[in-house]
């Protein structure tokens, strides 16, 4: 019978002319990113100690950056209105966006990104994260019969646990090594030393808190929650800032704190005006420098700054 | 040949009647399974293809219900029955499994004002490199409240980038919502698929449609209504502001969810693993297992083709009764033959007086038949070319 | 063309009461020959004989010397296309082309008829002599019986043939048609030098050609 061979060459005739309509492929939505290339990775860090981390695994195969300007923590930086557009095309840009804690950099609900190039570095440890204990008040407000509410906000400084900072590098390096499979070995080495690194600050800071669980201690601000956790540290809070004098009612807080909690040291993320140091002295409390190292030191690198919060702590336990 | 050619056409034209019958015959006979036959392997191009995505074998998470609705849904926006929202955690859980790239989607339903359902997507960015989507015109998603329209939707509702577009809150699955318009960021090139008929929006945009978010203009923010002993220098919102009707730069700051950001409602997410090996392990999740549980994983590509085989099925059918048709064709033109030839005898007569071979008397006849089978080839391609043009439309009209 | 007939005898297989016969039949080049006889005495059958449509089951046909009979199938039809012109009884024009395909049909079923500018140009010269010019591009079941008659003649005599059998040419004629397309024939053959066999049972007609012979008798001559 004639009719199957007819149809084929119908349907050849019809393939052929879909084909002719089918037209050339177009440019892909983004800019392909440099990940298939051979050129350094685009890699855009939340904070410094994550541009530190990818920085060590990646060596020269990627350029680093994090978007806060000098100085600033990146946690309350966020970009001015007329920027926004500019700043969400670049980061989009990015091969890599390295997270911290999930809503720590506000920004990021603010733009369209690929899931593809976000390394949630502390996704593989939520159950370890800890909430802010007071949610801060610019995000309370009520709407219409509503009762005040906060959002949920997590505390953002893990890496001041050496052992979640690990966690968080070990995910970094992953996500390098899914991207340039031919330098997996490269970065895995290089994870390696960054982990040698951080084991020994763990031991460091393990050797000179212990035994010091029961120590009262104060903090001028609350961001110390996961160094805490780790060293089981007796720590309280207030929320001083080192540039700004507190006013009398701030005082007589940490006074009513003292009571309960007679620390002798206190916690502070820079070195507090000296007006305020001097007072602290005058009330019996020592002041001792612990950088969170949320931008990049003056001196040094992220570690070195790690070591001499080490070196800061040791020096003031051993006081009399 | 041209000159028999000739006279078979002469004879052709002049029993208009007679070749018409037959012209019709052959090419119902034709098209029958011409169309089911594009019909079927449109219909698999269409489930098939948009079922291959991603590296390694993508799998497609889901609250637990109809499988066939869910592909459908995740693949080519259509509607779920009941809803099938799940929780955003899943998608955390995904993330820390690190076995695959999740990509969320959350569909809301748009209606035009002239009654024109579009689907709104809330999705990432994969998504547009997934399906390699490319901008015709404009950008792709930027910001907070930008959409991005295929080019279907981007005609119908006449909107081009730098415009903007408001669904009709009551449209939308939550009550609760306000309205909020959204930029035209762009328009993509079209495909031919469900894309074209999307409102694409991030996924953050719309849990905002949906109401689990909004902000407040800074313009409207009057002092007089700051909460007491707020600072001098921080805006204060308060049930006295009016919500934002459009997201823009200088309000982006204000824009906010509420309640547990686990909670927020994801449609479907597309799992793309990143290796044969992490999709097994994927698809071996107690998680999706688990009868009892909330939620399946789905390989589309087995869905699809589970579609398609009952597509087959159907075809099957439409083959065999194919097969009585052409019997009763070939049976119907052997007779039409016999009688023209018993017809046309006093005329082949002439001819061989005339001094015609009587291979050229077979050949003013065979190409007489060849001529109207020829023609009816092309007709019948040409009818199922048009068929398929309207089978296009219905598929695209039913989201495939 | 010289016709040379000899001890011919031809019967058709599905009829028994039916055999042709002739003795003896010779036609020199350019004669003009009526054949006579009554109705079903084999008229139509010798001329298809002559034709080489037939072949006779003893006896021979020469053509210019040529014994018909010896030629293939293929042979003879060459010799049909070439040098022979038929007219039939009843025209045998074909109803779904016009005229003037019609007249061209033996170029268009024979290869070995060129159509060339030639041809056409005879084909005007032939319609405008036989009075069909006007007619040439109208359909061929729309002529009168007079212009189908001519129509048919001129298809027989545009290859030029140097035989042309009538078969009973004036039959469905009115006298004056009749004697026109006599002449025209007898004109024609005259001109060209064929040789013209009209078989006819019209006394009259058969008086104007150069001889008339009926069929019964060439069995006995």
């Amino acid at each position: 019978m004639k009719r199957p061979r007819l149809e084929l060459l119908t349907f050849a005739a019809l393939a052929a002319l879909l084909l002719a309509m089918a037209g050339c492929p177009a440019p892909p939505i983004r800019p392909t990113p440099a990940a298939s290339g051979t050129g350094p990775l685009r890699i855009l860090a939340a904070n410094h100690p994550l541009q530190y981390f990818a920085g060590r695994i990646a060596g020269t195969a990627a350029v680093v950056t994090q978007p806060a300007p000098a100085g600033e923590d990146p946690a309350d930086w966020h970009p001015l209105p007329a920027q926004i557009r500019t700043f969400i095309h670049e980061c989009q840009k990015a091969d890599l966006m390295l997270l911290n804690t999930p809503g720590y950099s506000r920004w990021l609900d603010w733009g369209s990104w690929a899931e593809a190039r976000m390394v949630h570095t502390t996704g593989t440890f939520t159950d370890h994260l800890l909430r802010l204990e007071e949610p801060s008040q610019a995000g309370t407000h009520r709407h219409g019969n509503g009762t005040a509410h906060g959002h949920g906000e997590w505390a953002g400084t893990v890496w001041l646990d050496p052992q979640l900072a690990l966690r968080q590098a070990q995910a970094t390096a992953a996500a390098l090594a899914r991207l340039r499979p031919t330098q997996a070995a490269e970065f895995d080495a290089n994870l390696r030393g960054l982990e040698n690194d951080l084991q020994a600050l763990h031991r460091d800071w393990t050797q000179l808190l212990q035994g010091h669980e029961e120590l009262p201690l104060l903090a001028s601000h609350p961001v110390y929650q996961y160094f805490q956790k780790r060293y089981r540290l007796n720590l309280r809070s207030v929320h001083w800032e080192p540039d700004q004098m507190p006013d009398e009612a701030q005082w007589a807080e940490l006074e009513a704190l003292r009571q309960k909690h007679p620390a002798r040291l206190m916690l502070w993320e820079g070195t507090p005006l000296p007006a305020v140091g001097e007072r602290l002295r005058e009330m019996g409390i020592a002041v001792v420098v612990v950088s969170p190292g949320f931008a990049a030191p003056q001196k040094g690198d992220h570690l070195d700054l790690m070591r001499r919060n080490v070196a800061a702590m040791r020096a003031a336990l051993s006081e009399p | 040949m041209r000159h028999r050619l000739f006279l078979a056409w002469l004879h052709l034209r002049h029993h208009r009647v007679r070749s018409a019958i037959l012209l019709a015959c052959l090419t119902l006979s034709f098209c029958l399974p011409l169309a089911s036959h594009w019909l079927v392997r449109e219909f698999d191009h269409r489930l098939s293809g948009r079922a291959q995505i991603g590296r390694a074998t993508p799998l497609i998470v889901g609250a637990r219900g109809s499988r066939f609705d869910l592909v459908l849904h995740a693949l080519h926006f259509r509607p779920l029955a009941g809803g099938g929202v799940f929780d955003a955690s899943e998608l955390a859980r995904l993330r820390a499994a690190q076995t695959a790239t999740p990509v969320p989607l959350c569909l809301l339903d748009f209606k035009s004002r002239r009654g024109r359902a579009f689907p709104i997507v809330g999705t990432t960015l994969d998504y547009f490199e997934l399906r390699r989507l490319v901008v015709a015109s404009g950008e792709g998603l930027t910001m907070l409240g930008d959409c991005v329209l295929g080019a279907g939707a981007a005609d119908a509702l006449g909107v081009a980038p730098g415009g903007t577009l408001t669904p009709d809150p009551r449209s939308l699955s939550d009550l609760s919502s306000l309205p909020l318009k959204l930029s035209v960021a762009g328009v993509l090139a079209p495909t031919r698929t469900a894309d074209d008929d999307a409102i694409f929006v991030d996924i953050k945009t719309a849990w905002v449609l949906a109401g689990l978010g909004h902000g407040h203009d800074p313009a409207t923010a009057d002092p007089a209504v700051r909460l007491p002993g707020a600072p001098t220098n921080q805006v204060v919102f308060n049930d006295a502001l009016p919500v934002a009707g459009l997201i823009q730069p200088e309000n982006l700051a204000s824009f906010h969810f509420h309640g547990d950001l686990s909670r927020r409602p994801l449609t479907a997410i597309l799992a793309l693993p990143h290796s044969e090996r992490d999709s097994v392990l994927l698809q071996g999740d107690r998680a999706y297992l688990s009868g009892a549980g909330p939620l399946q994983a789905l390989v589309p590509a087995q869905v699809a083709g589970q579609m398609v085989e009952m597509a087959l099925r159907v075809k099957r059918y439409v083959d065999a009764h194919d097969v009585v048709v052409a019997v009763g064709t070939v049976l119907f033109l052997s007779l039409m033959v016999l009688l023209s030839l018993r017809l046309r005898r006093e005329e082949m007569e002439t001819l061989f007086a005339l001094g015609c071979s009587r291979g050229t008397m077979f050949a003013l006849q065979a190409l007489e038949l060849l001529m109207l089978l020829a023609a009816s080839a092309a007709l019948a391609a040409a009818l199922a070319w048009a068929f398929a043009a309207q089978a296009d439309r219905w598929m695209r009209g039913a989201g495939l | 063309m010289e016709i040379r007939v000899q001890n011919l005898e031809f019967g058709y297989a599905g009829a028994p009461g039916f055999n042709l016969r002739v003795a003896r039949w010779e036609l020199s080049s350019g004669q003009c020959v009526a054949l006579t006889g009554p109705s079903g005495s084999g008229k139509t059958t010798l001329l298809r004989l002559l034709a080489g449509m037939l072949v006779p089951q003893r006896g021979h046909i020469h053509a210019d010397a040529q014994p018909l009979a010896a030629l293939s199938d293929a042979q003879r039809r060459a010799f049909r296309i070439r040098r022979v012109g038929f007219v039939f009884q009843d025209f045998r024009l074909l109803d779904y082309l016009d005229v003037r395909q019609n007249l061209l049909l033996p170029y268009r079923i024979n290869d070995a008829l060129p159509m060339d500018e030639a041809v056409h140009a005879r084909l005007e010269t032939l319609a405008h002599h036989l009075g069909i010019a006007h007619r040439l591009g109208h359909n061929a079941r729309d002529l009168s019986h007079g212009e189908k008659q001519r129509a048919a003649v001129a298809r027989a005599l545009l290859p030029g043939p140097r035989l042309l059998l009538a078969d009973e040419p004036t039959g469905s004629l009115d006298p004056d048609n009749a004697g026109r397309l006599a002449s025209l024939l007898l004109e024609h053959a005259r001109e060209s030098g064929a040789t013209l066999v009209a078989a006819t049972h019209d006394p009259e007609l058969a008086r104007r050609f150069d001889g008339a012979v009926s069929v019964n008798t060439l069995a006995a001559l």
